[in-house]
């Protein structure tokens, strides 16, 4: 009886004060909440996780680098879609290069080319593009910065040769804020979210993200969540 | 007089000329492939998103393997 009395007395006071940020949230009710949206934050995705998705909360089916059978993933951030337009329209426009070549070879008259040289030269200049968008889409894709329940992970590519991993304990972030800067950034409501930790060595930036604000409130009340956990666990 | 044969058969042959800087391109090519599959590889480690890194990794071989088929291809067209 006792016992039984100490183990639902412990679950009472782990259920007050350890509820888990989804079970927070979700106790709140919302016309538009749909299961794929956070009550919360109705413009955030949740749990379905596309290869170009630039933000996803809970996302489903993905592992990072170390990590621990209990620890699950809460956020997901990449940079916004707008930052990708750039390289899109000058691939967009580069297809289009090899029509106008010849309207400039007719100033060469004594260029010739065979046209089996001319396929060559063709399928490498096509191959090269898609080469491009590979590569580009590689640095967008593997720029991401994670939340899990244990520690903030932050992957920072400037190129394909040169890579950055860096992480800290979700206990030790200190203050979370976000920068907006210009019109575009308005526009399409992007900015960087800055992490403040208690470490030395680094703070850590989440650059160009959507929702910086959600974002930024997410995190903060993520690490909250943890440090009163472990306020509990320590009084307990 | 020489000279100018000279000139003319390099123009003459001018095609196997950029037939082989086209090559050397493509082996550059073909380099810088197989380095963003190995970049690929190795950051699907870091961030695996289960159901498309397997696909990302395919769409990167198949680059490699394009690159050489397209070497070859310019092997076998070169006519001297």
């Amino acid at each position: 009886m006792n016992d039984d009395t100490t183990l639902s007395g412990e679950f009472i006071i782990d259920k007050k004060t350890s509820p888990s940020l989804k079970e927070e949230v979700s106790a709140i009710p919302t016309p538009d909440a749909t299961p794929h949206s956070h009550p919360n934050f109705p413009g955030i995705n949740r749990h379905t996780l596309r290869f170009f998705s630039s933000l996803c909360l809970d996302p489903k089916n993905v592992s990072i680098i170390n990590q621990d059978s209990d620890e699950t993933v809460h956020l997901l951030v990449r940079r916004h879609w707008v930052t990708n337009l750039l390289w899109i329209l000058s691939v967009f426009v580069l297809s289009f290069a090899p029509i106008l070549t010849p309207l400039f070879l007719h100033e060469f008259e004594f260029i010739k080319f065979s046209p089996t040289t001319i396929a060559s030269g063709l399928l490498l200049y096509y191959l090269a593009l898609f080469g491009y968008c590979i590569l580009k889409f590689a640095e967008w894709y593997f720029h991401v910065g994670l939340v899990t329940n244990k520690r903030i992970v932050d992957v920072d590519l400037a190129n394909i040769l040169t890579k950055n991993v860096a992480e800290t304990d979700i206990k030790q972030v200190e203050d979370v804020s976000f920068v907006q800067k210009g019109i575009i950034q308005s526009l399409f409501n992007f900015g960087n979210v800055f992490i403040q930790t208690e470490a030395v060595v680094a703070n850590f930036e989440f650059d160009r993200i959507p929702f910086p604000s959600q974002v930024a409130e997410i995190i903060s009340q993520l690490s909250q969540h943890h440090k009163e956990r472990e306020v509990s666990r320590a009084e307990l | 007089m020489q000279n100018f044969d000279i000139i003319n058969q390099i123009l003459a042959q001018q095609d196997i000329f950029y037939k082989i800087v086209l090559l050397i391109f493509m082996l550059l090519y073909s380099l810088f492939a197989l380095i963003v599959y190995i970049q690929i590889s190795a950051l699907i480690k870091v961030v695996n998103q289960i159901t498309f890194s397997s696909i990302f990794k395919v769409i990167a071989f198949i680059n490699i393997v394009a690159s050489i088929l397209i070497i070859i291809y310019t092997i076998l067209t070169i006519s001297i």
